[in-house]
């Protein structure tokens, strides 16, 4: 018996909300122009200990959203508008990223055999804590109640049960938690389920982690994030000034799909996406292990087929914590050494901060648009670097023709994954 | 069949009403009436459970979920809710 033949994986579409975009279009612009989206926090979401400044989305209305890019009369709309009416908002971040993502591979929702061969995975988990800390608020202060639709919608895998919905998808579906490597180890299951044939595409939304301020003092006295009250001083990711991390709100989703899928479809590839790794490096805490950081990274060249020697370009995992950034570097120097031909490194975080969940979705997307549009952002805060024989883009957007691109997802418990695209 | 509603019973439906136009969100207000089934409007189990508790609130009045069990229309659901305003009114 024949073994069954592994498919080729693309991705035929993108979606994004962050703190400096709300569609694929202007992402490119807003990288290019290295536009930065940290401000400081409003007084309701500081606390004694936390983080002072965050990368927020600012004014998010998902109706006026869905009104721009959907027409009233659609199915999706209509749907949009019946789910995610009283939804979370993390749910609503989600969704307007998927219905992008959707419409950018030229999906119909209304199709029964589409939705039949198609899959959902929501990277992430506790993704509404928002939402948790109002109800205990809510039960706590007895003259209010809590809401019923909380018994549904605490569950982050409500979210899976939204899209579908709205999509008129029937195929598996499932979310994926791995932390801040979240975003990639989503992308590692729909990358497995289409190369094997499981489904013929893949809706991969990161959710967005929309924190309280239990969530930003914890990060606060644990030292993981940075306590500026500066915005435009922190992230630095690689920089000798770094002091932690910049929470940035925001969802991203892409489509994986076959190569058959797409071709049979007559749609184009954003890009392709050759191998994913994901390993535990057996220790449960928030400190980086640089020997599993290198594991991780040739376990996703050798399931691309490609050597350290032919990847252009790395977008770092890059968070601007001291820890993280130094085991990083390490690592990065391990695999790809420092010899000519090393690959130019940039951290998307630094402009648009550290969605958590969604991180490693929307750095696919900065990859696969500057692969596109020929250039790598800047690393704006990037003064003094702690490495200076690593091949940093300096604070502006160059010029480059990558056709190669490795991206880094390091999540606490000991989740490390990277991924390996090339152009389409 | 369409018997007229006494002021109180009116008064009870219209807020019942605004509820559930709130919580299922596309409904037409034309096609709520006495004799209709929230489930039949699209009313989830967690709409009907919102829109009883939002009702609850704005008459101040707390049924117990057993009460609650035996309504099938809005009309058998205002009959509720008046009985429980007319206790707290004796």
């Amino acid at each position: 018996m024949q073994r069954a033949r592994e498919h080729e994986v693309v991705c035929t579409g993108g979606g994004v909300i962050c703190s400096i975009a709300s569609s694929m279009t202007e992402l490119g612009l807003a990288l290019r122009e290295g536009q930065r989206g940290v401000q400081v926090l409003p007084p309701e979401l500081i606390t004694a200990r936390g983080p002072r400044v965050a990368a927020r989305v600012q004014d998010f209305d998902h109706v006026r959203w869905l009104e721009e890019i959907e027409t009233p009369v659609s199915g999706i709309w209509k749907r949009a508008r019946k789910v995610l009416h009283n939804a979370t908002r993390s749910t609503r971040l989600g969704a307007v990223a998927a219905v992008e993502a959707w419409r950018d591979a030229r999906l119909d929702a209304e199709d029964p055999a589409l939705g039949a061969g198609t899959g959902i995975i929501v990277a992430g988990s506790n993704l509404s804590q928002d939402y948790m800390a109002e109800n205990l608020g809510a039960l706590a202060a007895s003259e209010r109640r809590v809401n019923p639709k909380f018994a549904v919608s605490y569950s982050d895998s409500n979210q899976v049960g939204c899209l579908s919905q709205m999509l008129g998808v029937r195929g598996p579906g499932m979310t994926v938690g791995a932390a801040s490597a979240s975003g990639n180890a989503a992308l590692f299951q729909a990358w497995h389920w289409v190369r094997a044939g499981v489904v013929e595409r893949c809706v991969v939304v990161g959710a967005a982690s929309v924190l309280s301020p239990v969530e930003l003092e914890a990060f606060g006295i644990l030292g993981a994030a940075s306590l500026t009250g500066e915005a435009s001083a922190a992230p630095r990711p690689f920089d000798k000034g770094h002091d932690g991390f910049v929470w940035g709100e925001a969802a991203a989703a892409v489509v994986l799909e076959s190569g058959e899928s797409a071709r049979r479809r007559s749609v184009s590839a954003r890009g392709r996406v050759l191998g994913v790794s994901l390993l535990l490096d057996a220790r449960h805490g928030p400190e980086p292990v640089a020997a599993a950081e290198v594991q991780a990274m040739r376990a996703a060249l050798a399931a691309a087929g490609v050597s350290a020697q032919e990847i252009d370009y790395v977008n770092a995992h890059g968070t601007g914590s001291p820890a993280g950034d130094r085991a990083e570097c390490e690592a990065l120097r391990e695999v790809f050494g420092l010899g000519p031909g090393r690959p130019r490194i940039n951290a998307t975080k630094a402009l648009l901060g550290h969605g958590l969940s969604s991180a490693g979705l929307v750095e696919l997307l900065a990859c696969l648009l500057q692969v596109e549009g020929g250039f790598l952002h800047g690393n704006p805060n990037l003064v003094q670097p702690i490495d200076a024989q690593l091949s940093l883009v300096a604070v502006d957007a160059e010029s480059s023709e990558v056709r190669l691109a490795l991206s880094n997802s390091f999540g606490f418990g000991g989740f490390n994954s990277s991924l390996v695209i090339s152009a389409p | 069949m369409n018997v007229p509603m006494d002021p109180e019973s009116q008064r009870i439906l219209e807020i019942v009403k605004a509820n559930l136009l709130e919580v299922v969100f596309d409904l037409n207000p034309d096609d709520i009436v006495p004799e209709s089934n929230m489930t039949d409007l699209g009313a989830n189990s967690i709409d009907r459970v919102e829109v009883v508790m939002y009702a609850s609130e704005a008459l101040q009045v707390n049924v117990p979920t057993v009460e609650l069990h035996g309504a099938s229309t809005l009309a058998d659901l205002v009959e509720i809710f008046k009985r429980h305003t007319s206790d707290r009114s004796r």
